[in-house]
């Protein structure tokens, strides 16, 4: 039975899964052509320098990409299950609410989790050959809180879209944009509270996960505008 | 579940709208076991509200539904494979292809029937390989069709699954549906607003007024039972006055013709007429089809 779920996720997301996979993956190659680049003209001593004193870690391109890539995959599996209606022909399977939901969640942070690590591969990989490992748990702890926001960004858009009221949808609006522009300080902010903010996000993360289950509870009671 | 506990069972069911205008107010019904039952109503008399109760996705203000001794708010999910659904305009994955529809849905039901859903496919020369969503709503309608008599459940709930249809792909709906229903006994609960349809399928019927039933019986008893009488008025005389007499239903006059509907006897119908002053020489019996005695119950406004 749930491989019948994953299948059904999996034709819906299938295109922009591989296009996020590209445009991530095209992101993280530029990064390494951006920092070769500025190891060859100034010298790997001066990235060293320009890390350790002006937090300067070249991601920039990186940084806004998770979110788009949550928001992204959200509402490529999501918004078909709501027109028409036809999260009804989903709930009407003869498999427990709870178990489908979360089946269904966990296809897009699977497909999330592989675009990430593709990209933190990539990115970190070529890293590792030219830094020191203290400096690259910077680069590791810039990157991450990113992906979890892109994983939470991915959680609250689909509570959004499932929600059929209003106001709901209003309030979890508001959520998620302060959690977005809560994970998208500068990189100093991100530097100095890297892990209290990934540490924050995992336990937000389920949280978001119940706003899901919510939406779907309320989607069930017949509460729609 | 008993033998005896029928398949349905609605008691004092009360909804309303958002506004708070009742929709129905204490609705009881039951739908024994093997009968084909439609529900039927005008626009906004709450069809598609019942169906959508029924299936646990709108909670109503008071009273209970079951499905096999289930309530359907809490049904087991063993239940719910012993129902199929159709939704109103034949709603499905619209992003699978013919084949990969029938893969997902039979991995949910133990007694899945691929071959009742490959013959239907094979009417319509389709490539099993096309995608839902490029079909016309007459073809769309045959593959939940075909993904229903796959099924092989025991409860049919059918949401107007005449809509959007030409009078072919009607026809071949109905056709296929009650010989299925019939050979397996199967019963089904279903809404149409194209009533000819229904009448060629369904044992009974619900009628359906804004807040409560008209008529819960056979069709056989209510086209037996409920009678049309027609009455050349004479030149210039208004529809008279029948609000005294409880036993004729809507009244109206088309040109110089008046109409009567009764559920009484037809002296009854002769003395309320001869009691107005009326001649009853031309009173005469009309044959109704579903469709007429259900324009005969609710009226034609």
């Amino acid at each position: 039975m749930f491989r019948s779920i994953f299948l059904k996720e999996w034709l819906k997301t299938r295109r922009i899964f591989f296009v996020l996979l590209l445009v991530m993956t095209a992101a993280a190659v530029y990064t390494v052509l951006k920092i070769n680049a500025a190891v060859e003209s100034r010298g790997i001593v001066s990235l060293w320098l320009a890390m350790l004193l002006k937090d300067i870690t070249y991601l920039d391109i990186l940084l806004w990409l998770p979110v788009a890539c949550g928001i992204s995959v959200a509402i490529a599996q999501y918004v078909p299950e709501t027109s028409y209606y036809r999260l009804k022909l989903t709930l009407h399977l003869p498999v427990g609410r709870n178990r489908l939901i979360a089946a269904m969640l966990s296809v897009g942070i699977v497909e999330l989790a592989i675009i990430f690590i593709v990209q933190l591969v990539i990115v970190g990989g070529y890293y590792s050959y030219i830094i020191h490992t203290s400096m690259l748990q910077s680069v590791i702890a810039t990157l991450v809180p990113r992906y979890l926001a892109g994983l939470a960004a991915y959680l609250l858009v689909t509570a959004i879209i499932l929600e059929g009221k209003w106001n709901r949808r209003l309030l979890l609006t508001f959520i998620s944009v302060v959690v977005i522009l809560l994970y998208s300080q500068n990189l100093s902010v991100m530097n100095a509270y890297g892990l209290w903010m990934i540490f924050g996000l995992i336990i937000f993360l389920p949280m978001a996960a119940c706003l899901v289950f919510g939406s779907v509870i309320r989607f069930k009671e017949g509460l729609r505008d | 579940m008993s033998i005896n506990q029928p398949v349905i069972s609605v008691k004092g069911l009360t909804q309303r709208y958002g506004n708070g205008r009742i929709i129905y107010s204490d609705l009881s019904f039951d739908v024994p076991k093997g009968r084909i039952l439609g529900l039927l109503g005008k626009n906004g008399t709450g069809k598609t509200t019942t169906i959508n109760i029924l299936m646990g996705y709108l909670k109503p203000q008071s009273g209970s539904c079951e499905i096999f001794g289930e309530s359907v708010t809490q049904m087991r999910p063993e239940t719910r494979a012993r129902i199929a659904l159709l939704i109103e305009g034949h709603i499905q994955y619209s992003f699978m292809t013919i084949e990969q529809i029938e893969r997902f849905y039979s991995r949910f039901y133990p007694k899945w029937n691929r071959d009742a859903y490959y013959q239907l496919m094979e009417k319509l020369h389709v490539s099993p390989r096309q995608h839902i969503s490029t079909m016309s709503c007459g073809q769309r309608s045959q593959v939940a069709l075909g993904l229903i008599l796959a099924q092989n459940a025991d409860l049919l709930v059918l949401d107007d699954f005449s809509l959007g249809l030409d009078p072919g792909y009607r026809r071949l709906f109905v056709e296929y549906l009650h010989d299925y229903a019939s050979a397996e006994d199967k019963t089904v609960f279903m809404t149409s607003h194209i009533i000819q349809d229904l009448e060629r399928l369904i044992d009974d019927c619900i009628i359906l007024d804004y807040g409560h039933i008209l008529t819960h019986r056979s069709v056989d008893s209510l086209l037996h039972d409920f009678k049309c009488f027609t009455l050349r008025l004479p030149e210039g005389a208004a529809c008279p006055d029948f609000s005294d007499c409880s036993a004729i239903i809507n009244p109206s006059v088309v040109g110089r013709t008046l109409e009567l509907y009764t559920f009484g006897t037809p002296e009854r119908i002769t003395s309320a007429i001869a009691a107005r002053g009326l001649p009853i020489d031309s009173l005469t019996r009309k044959q109704m089809s579903l469709e007429d005695a259900f324009i005969g119950l609710t009226g034609k406004y």
